[in-house]
Order: structure tokens, then C-alpha cells, then sequence
């Protein structure tokens, strides 16, 4: 089996289902999830040079993962052309008993507009800087700080205080937009 | 009590069913980078448009100066279907079980696969394409239209294998036919599908028997404008192995395949093959090859007016070593010995794969990646990396030229 081959099921054995799951809370429903994994590894492994090992093959599958989700919506532009996204029809949890906070994260992140929801991601869960994110995703640093602020706000409403997210949000500049706050 | 969000992500990501299986189908998206890499390799040098050019990434070409006195084919006497044909008549009923999308092999960042809760993508816009030839997807809900049993090891590696053989036996006679031909390149060939065939004997000697290939679909692809058939495309395309012909299957449920879509007039009477003037065009699709009553769609597709050659380039920048497609520069900085970068506005959804095959065309050009999020070739002389970008409606090319 050539090496490529060789990384491509070491990262999808132990790391395939943490795809799916990072995949999933982008696009709120585990079987666009799971195609959008599909996807980001073929696009990844289809290159000639690279992806020579499991870790940073899967850096590489979770940037591509998250470029396609946003280039998909970026084309698509109209909000109300994804709602179908936000639905949550077929998430199951796993056979370890899952956290009360656990799901309800997942589901008040799953009610963001999909940039909100990658830039989330992006901040707390890949733990980049506004720069960075602005870089990723190919939007201004305001613009993502503006994305940041507006989901927080509607996370908190959903889910309380967010430790974090509040000591994050402190960090930032001031935004004009969220004159609320 | 406050949430730590980051906490909470990290534990939904990284700490759930650590040891379960993959959520995908190992077999399946192996088989698919394999296809694809095969694929790819067998778009290097651009020569060989057989069987395996039938799934070549890299037969896209730019149009060309496209002629607005172009006669579109009409032909008053053709079955509906045929080139010329009127579609008038046709019925229109949304057909939800087939449909047409975007393809990432002409638009990167569209999925591979077409995604959604398994939903047929229903008409819309299929973009806006420079080049003479357009990927588009054929999307399927009916299972019978040929996406086969699940992949398995043994079933991936013939199809790889089918590819390969292709491409040696097409590279075999390119340089039959004088063309530059490297032997390097066909012993790597001819290792690879070795490599291949041993693998295959080992399985089979194993007793591992690879699933039926199915009978895959009919499917009629029309490009028509005033109602009259201009372009058309058909799957499977002649002379296309049965295991190139299977269509992929996504953990949706949905199949799909890729269309070459040429988008040049289609003959009538011996007369055909000219660009198709700029326009917005509409696509239907339809399954079965025989007399033509309905059809599903339709879809647009746009072909936008010919720009000019770049222009705003410093005189000492290598045009003729690092071409690019019509477009106007934005922004350009830099010198002969740094290098430059360039952001170019240039329009199509497949301005990139435009740009890079303008590149790969080039006498010593080696490609070293191609992706949704750039390219990368070495041209005699230079270095050059290139990515899509867009903001709102506009779309560019972001180059960056390096002396090597």
C-alpha cells in the first residue's frame, strides 16, 4: 500500500470520527458532515506531495473541510437558501453518556448563520487569532470580529454567560455594530 | 455558572467515540483519491485524451476569442435531442430523482460529492465558465442508475488499474507520434500498473471476489438557447471502461457523476466546433438514449463577453514564461529579482484550473499541486503559485511569481 494510502486510513481510523464531528458542527447535520469529511480527504489526498503523515494530514482535512463549507455558502449567499442546515434531524449521540452542556452547545452553535458558525470554530475550537481567522476565511479582521460579537450575543442568549467567549470578546477591539453590548 | 466554549468544542470534537470506526467509507474516498490521482497524473503533459482523458482534470482549455457572429446550430428536421433540435415541444416536469450541479473539477470549492440530506439539486445557476470545456455534475437518487455495490479494496484497485493502463497506453502512443514523451515517465508508468496487477493477483489468488459492475445510466446533457440544442454531452462517454463509468456514491445516499460539458457549438451538417458566443445559456438533462419527450431543468449557464489580454503588467514581468488569462490587473508589486505578486480580475468559475492549465501547457512546466485553494507549477524560470479569490461579485486570481 503506498504511503499516502497508509496516512490516509491511519488519520481516518483515529481521527475519522473527530472529522465527522468538526465537520458536523459546521454544517449542524452529521450526514453533510460526513460528506463534507468525504470530500475535504479526497481534495487532500489527491495531491501528489504532501499528507506524508497522519497529524498534519488532518490540519490539512480540517482547513479543507472548513474552506469548502465556506465557499459553499459564500456561493450560495443567500442565508435562507441553507436553513436546511441548521436542522438537527439526525444527530445520535455516541455510546458514552454525553454532557447536558455538550448538547447544548452543539445545538446553539448549530442556530449560527454558517460564517458565524466557522468563525466560532475557528476561534475556540482551532484557537486562532481574529488575523488569522480574517486570513482563512478571505474576510476583513472588522469583519470577523463583527461575526464574533453576533454570535456570541446569540450563544449567550441561548446559553448563558460564556467564560471564554466573554473574556475573548473583551480582547477585541471596540465594534461600532454592537452598540447593544 | 458560565460555559467555556473552547472547553466544550474540544470535548464535542475530540473526546466522542475516540475508538469507534470511521464515519465514512474508508474504502470508498480511498478509492476515490486513488481515481483521482490517477487521474491527475494522467493530466500531466496534457496528451492522451482517451478514456483516461475522459476524466483528464487537465483538458481544459481557454475558449479563445469568442465570436459573437458565431451561427448557432439550428435544424428544423433533428428528433428532439439532437443538435439543432428544438426543445420547445419538450416537457419540463422537474424530474426530483436527476439533476445537474456545480462541479469542483471546473469550480474549486464545490463539493466533490454533492451534499445536502439527500436532495437532487433542482435548477439554478450552474455558473459563469472561460474555458472551452465545463465540469458539470449529473446528481442521481435512483440507485439503479449505476453507482454499484460499495467499494471494496479489490474493486478500487481495477479501477485504478483501468486508469493507469489508459493513460501508459495513451502516453505509449503520444510518443509513437512524436510527441515529447519522457522514457522516466513511462517506466513509471509501467511500475505502477505492475505494482497494480501484482496487488490484484494477491487478492484474487485470495479468493476475494470484487462486486458486479452494474449497468450505469444514460444520460443526456443539453445546452440550448433560443429552445434550439447548441452543445451536448452524454454519459458514458464513448469508449469509456465500464469502471471509469460508475458514479460515485455519497454517505447521503446520492450518486453522481462528471459531465464534459464542451462549450462549442454542436455539428450539424459538418459544421460545428466554434466557441459558443457569450451568453447565458440554459442546461436540461435527461436519462435514456432514445427519442427525447421530457426533460429536467432548466439550468443557466453563463459564458461572460471575451476580455482583453492583461495589461498593467511592468514591463520587465515574464508574460510570455508565466501566461495568464484575459483579465485586468488589480494590483501587481515586486521585481525580477524577488519576484511579484499579482491579483488579477478575471471571470469564471473555473479561472483557476484556466490559469493553471495555461501554465502546465508550457514547454518544462511540472505541476506540484492542484487544489480547491491554489495551484502550483514550476515553469522554466519561475515559480508560481495561484489562488481564487472573491469578494462580493467580483472574482480574481491572486499569482505569486518567483525566480527559482
Amino acid at each position: 500500500m503506498p504511503a499516502w494510502e497508509q496516512v490516509l486510513d491511519e488519520l481516518l481510523r483515529t481521527r475519522g470520527a473527530a472529522l465527522v464531528r468538526y465537520a458536523t458542527m459546521l454544517t449542524g447535520d452529521s450526514r453533510s458532515g460526513e460528506d463534507l469529511v468525504q470530500d475535504a480527504v479526497v481534495r487532500c489526498f489527491t495531491r501528489r506531495y504532501a499528507l506524508r503523515e497522519a497529524h498534519a494530514a488532518e490540519s490539512y482535512v480540517r482547513r479543507t473541510i472548513l474552506t469548502l463549507f465556506v465557499e459553499e455558502h459564500r456561493r450560495r449567499r443567500r442565508w435562507g437558501a441553507v436553513q436546511h442546515l441548521l436542522a438537527r434531524a439526525d444527530e445520535s449521540p455516541g455510546p458514552e453518556p454525553t454532557s447536558s452542556a455538550r448538547l447544548d452547545v452543539q445545538s446553539a452553535v448549530a442556530t449560527l448563520p454558517p460564517r458565524q458558525r466557522a468563525v466560532v470554530v475557528l476561534r475556540f475550537y482551532d484557537d486562532l487569532t481574529v488575523p488569522e481567522i480574517a486570513r482563512t476565511l478571505g474576510i476583513a479582521d472588522g469583519t470577523v470580529k463583527r461575526y464574533l460579537s453576533e454570535a456570541t450575543e446569540r450563544l449567550e442568549r441561548l446559553l448563558g454567560p460564556l467564560q471564554d467567549a466573554r473574556d475573548d470578546v473583551s480582547l477585541i477591539d471596540a465594534i461600532p455594530e454592537r452598540s447593544s453590548r | 455558572m458560565s460555559i467555556d466554549l473552547a472547553a466544550v468544542l474540544h470535548d464535542v470534537v475530540d473526546r466522542g467515540r475516540p475508538d469507534g470506526p470511521a464515519p465514512v467509507d474508508v474504502p470508498r474516498v480511498r478509492a476515490q483519491a486513488r481515481r483521482r490521482r490517477a487521474v491527475h497524473l494522467g493530466a500531466r503533459g496534457a496528451v492522451g485524451v482517451g478514456a483516461a482523458g475522459a476524466v483528464a482534470l487537465g483538458a481544459v482549455h481557454l475558449a479563445g476569442a469568442r465570436d459573437g457572429r458565431t451561427v448557432l446550430p439550428s435544424d428544423p428536421d433533428a428528433a428532439p435531442g439532437e443538435c439543432g433540435s428544438s426543445v420547445a415541444g419538450l416537457g419540463r416536469t422537474p424530474d426530483p430523482t436527476l439533476g445537474l450541479a456545480r462541479s469542483s473539477w471546473s469550480a474549486p470549492g464545490f463539493p466533490a460529492t454533492a451534499s445536502g440530506p439527500g436532495a437532487v439539486p433542482g435548477p439554478g445557476d450552474l455558473g459563469t465558465y472561460v474555458g472551452r470545456e465545463v465540469w458539470v455534475q449529473a446528481v442521481s437518487s435512483r440507485p439503479q442508475d449505476g453507482a454499484g455495490e460499495p467499494a471494496t479494496e479489490l474493486s478500487s484497485l481495477q479501477d485504478t488499474l483501468a486508469l493507469v493502463e489508459q493513460g501508459y497506453t495513451d502516453r505509449l502512443a503520444a510518443r509513437a507520434a512524436g510527441k515529447d514523451v519522457s522514457q522516466d515517465e513511462l517506466d513509471e508508468r509501467a511500475e505502477t500498473v505492475a505494482a497494480l496487477q501484482a496487488s490484484i493477483d494477491a487478492r484474487v489468488a485470495d479468493g476475494e471476489v470484487p462486486p458486479a459492475t452494474p449497468a450505469v445510466a444514460q444520460v443526456r446533457v443539453l445546452v440550448t438557447h433560443g429552445e434550439r440544442v447548441v452543445a451536448t454531452a452524454v454519459l458514458p462517454e464513448e469508449g469509456t471502461s465500464d469502471a471509469v463509468a460508475v458514479w460515485n456514491r455519497a454517505t447521503s445516499g446520492l450518486l453522481s457523476e462528471q459531465v464534459r460539458l464542451g462549450l462549442v457549438t454542436c455539428t450539424v451538417d459538418g459544421v460545428g466546433g466554434d466557441p459558443l458566443p457569450a451568453g447565458t445559456y440554459e442546461v436540461v438533462v435527461a436519462r435514456g438514449g432514445g427519442p427525447l419527450t421530457s426533460a429536467s431543468g432548466p439550468w443557466t449557464l453563463t459564458i461572460p463577453p471575451h476580455a482583453s489580454a492583461a495589461s498593467g503588467l511592468p514591463g520587465d514581468f515574464p508574460v510570455d514564461a508565466v501566461p495568464m488569462p484575459p483579465g485586468t490587473v488589480l494590483a501587481v508589486a515586486g521585481d525580477a529579482a524577488a519576484g511579484w505578486t499579482v491579483e488579477l480580475d478575471v471571470a469564471g468559475d473555473d479561472r483557476l484550473f484556466v490559469a493553471a492549465d495555461l501554465l502546465t501547457a508550457l514547454d518544462g512546466a511540472k505541476e506540484e499541486g492542484r487544489d480547491p485553494l491554489g495551484v502550483t507549477v514550476d515553469v522554466p524560470g519561475w515559480f508560481v503559485e495561484i489562488h481564487p479569490g472573491d469578494e462580493g461579485d467580483e472574482t480574481s486570481l491572486f499569482y505569486e511569481v518567483r525566480p527559482r
